[in-house]
């Protein structure tokens, strides 16, 4: 765990990956390249007295079907859609889990995320040809989809881990997105998680990618400026909403230098929730920072 | 192994007078005053959902801290009292929101001396370095921590049936692990009140064969020290764990009334499952038993999903069933 000392140090983190001049045009072509799928289906789970719960069905930019679970408050207008990205390793949050966003009267959109498991991949080609980079775009695709659902209403995202990450990428490209959270994200400052030696768990397919690849890291130059766009600190530095970032200070996995990068990156009104012997996992008092944020954020009416 | 699993019905003994004791145990938490109050949480108040805590003096007058959520709604609305696992804490206001979601009023409450607010006086007979398992084993059974917790409960189910704004016909209980425990115990001993109660994974039961399959650790390790210090070569066991019976809750199974939904994930470790199938296999109540061949003690979202329906009685229309 960070000392007093390292702790400052930490606050005073500036990120190593800087945004390229093209960054923003970049991504504008690649929203523009996403084509607004129509719902392939929306088939209906279950109606309760405070909520409707469904499917829904779309096709990824990836041209696979994709499916998101889709809950709106039974009775009454919602004020707000969610859009929850989950972490790696897992699929969505259950009904049981999501229905808490039912109590403050918005509707949820928690969409499936696949293919999240070599973000190295094609990080040595071209910038275009990352891997990685259809996980971005179903993202934006998943917020797109929400938003054709209830295109009148404000989108909020919110996500832990590499959903962390999902919901700071889509709040800093979609204007409509007016609240983001983020616990633990990932996805920050490759160069300090390669000079840290943290590039194991989710990381380790940029390991494996030297190793294999360029033992002496001789093209790391053109494999960092590709990642640059995939950065979530740059992303960070475009986002306009308010945010929350939580940080558990012995994460390994998202160390918390590559968090503070994030942050420190951000210029929106933002709240950094410290939690100091938390690590990449579920944190119970992050989510009550998450409801208050909310709620504070968005005087629920 | 299915087969013995269906067929058993436990080690841990019951002690003889286990229904007598409960009924003066209970009769003394109703002779008790109540002394509560409902005052605002720092959650920011809104127009959907309030957000408050409720304080109450428990069997031997400590103050007892729980989460009390509710849906700002003119209609009165069901209860759930949720119980937490050990040696945790109630959980976060927006996990326990999803009954808000649902329509339904929630109190969840600190255990005393565990990972919430709540007061534990203490004065146990005996040690009280190892857990509470063995809280007051040393002393009569009536002064042990889990004897005194049910107690506190049974303060609490009074207490719902004050609350302004809530159905006191539809009072439930919930929980997992230690919560899973407490929930079907407080069924048990509260028969007028909890018309309903979700069970997963429960703690507390079914000591000796806890002891016996060298389990007794992690929540249950308070056993083993129990028994590596003061009965090294196992001459008290039968006293011992005939003390322990008064809280196991196999022991409470036969009393229990009302529906029991109950989950057990296959490769748990802290709850070994034969330990959980003593529960489930001397239940004669209406009760379903749900497995998970590939979860352990842990969050089991399909578990978690089930309670959904299961807890709400108005489903419109469900396309499962």
């Amino acid at each position: 765990m960070p000392t007093p000392k390292h702790l400052s140090a930490l606050e005073a983190t500036i990120a190593q990956t800087q945004m390229p001049s093209d960054f923003i045009e970049f991504w504008s072509n690649q929203k523009k390249s996403i084509k607004q799928q129509p719902l392939t289906n929306c088939r209906p789970i279950k109606k309760t007295n405070t909520a409707a719960y469904s499917y829904v069905n779309y096709t990824g930019t990836d041209n696979a079907e994709k499916t998101a679970t889709y809950i709106k408050p039974a009775t009454k207008e919602p004020t707000a859609i969610m859009i929850d990205f989950h972490d790696i390793g897992r699929s969505t949050r259950g009904l049981y889990y999501l229905t808490r966003y039912i109590a403050l009267g918005y509707a949820v959109f928690a969409p499936s995320i696949t293919g999240v498991y070599a973000m190295a991949n094609g990080v040595d080609k071209s910038k275009e040809d990352m891997g990685f980079l259809q996980v971005y775009r179903d993202a934006l695709l998943a917020v797109s989809v929400a938003h054709q659902l209830h295109p009148n209403l404000p989108i909020y995202v919110s996500g832990e881990g590499i959903g962390g990450s999902l919901a700071i990428l889509t709040a800093a490209l979609t204007p409509q997105i007016q609240c983001c959270s983020a616990l633990n994200p990932l996805m920050a400052d490759f160069r300090t998680i390669c000079d840290l030696n943290a590039d194991t768990g989710f990381y380790s397919s940029m390991r494996e990618y030297f190793r294999n690849f360029d033992a002496t890291h001789a093209n790391r130059d053109h494999v960092f400026k590709n990642l640059d766009y995939l950065d979530v600190v740059n992303f960070a530095a475009l986002v306009q909403c308010p945010l929350l970032i939580g940080t558990g200070l012995i994460s390994e996995l998202s160390p918390p230098a590559t968090q503070y990068a994030v942050y420190n990156n951000a210029v929106c009104q933002k709240r950094h929730a410290l939690f100091q012997k938390y690590g990449h996992e579920r944190i119970n008092f992050y989510e009550d920072e998450h409801l208050d944020f909310l709620l504070r954020t968005n005087k629920v009416k | 192994m299915q087969n013995i699993l269906n067929n058993y019905l436990g080690t841990n003994p019951c002690p003889k007078d286990f229904d007598v004791f409960w009924q003066e145990r209970m009769a003394e938490a109703q002779n008790v005053e109540l002394d509560y109050e409902i005052t605002p949480s720092s959650i920011p108040e809104n127009e959907q959902v309030a957000y408050d805590i409720l304080t109450f003096r428990g069997i031997e007058g400590e103050l007892i801290y729980a989460k009390y959520i509710r849906p700002k709604t003119t209609k009165d609305v069901p209860l759930i009292l949720q119980f937490h696992g050990y040696p945790g804490a109630s959980r976060n206001w927006f996990e326990l929101s999803s009954f808000a979601g649902m329509n339904y009023a929630m109190i969840a409450m600190d255990c005393p001396g565990q990972g919430g607010y709540s007061e534990d006086k203490g004065g146990f007979d005996g040690t009280t370095v190892s857990g509470h398992i063995i809280a007051g084993l040393d002393g009569p059974p009536e002064k042990m921590y889990y004897v005194k917790l049910h107690q506190d409960i049974a303060i609490l189910c009074r207490i719902t049936q004050e609350l302004e704004g809530i159905d006191s016909s539809k009072v439930y209980a919930n929980g997992a692990s230690q919560g899973g425990a407490l929930a079907l115990a407080c069924t048990a001993l509260n028969p007028h009140i909890i018309k309903k109660a979700a069970v997963l994974y429960p703690f507390l039961s079914d000591f000796q064969k806890v002891w016996e399959l060298d389990a007794d650790l992690i929540a249950y390790e308070g056993l083993r020290y129990y028994m590596r210090w003061y009965d090294p070569q196992g001459k008290r066991i039968d006293e011992i764990f005939t003390q322990l019976g008064y809280f196991d809750t196999q022991n409470f199974a036969h009393m229990v009334k009302s529906e029991i939904l109950f989950g057990t994930g296959l490769i748990d470790t802290i709850c070994p499952p034969i330990t959980q199938y003593a529960v489930y296999n001397k239940l004669t109540c209406p009760k379903k038993h749900f497995l998970f061949p590939k979860f352990t003690h842990e969050e089991i979202q399909e578990f978690d999903d089930m309670l959904l329906d299961y807890f709400d009685e108005e489903v419109i229309y469900n396309a499962n069933t």
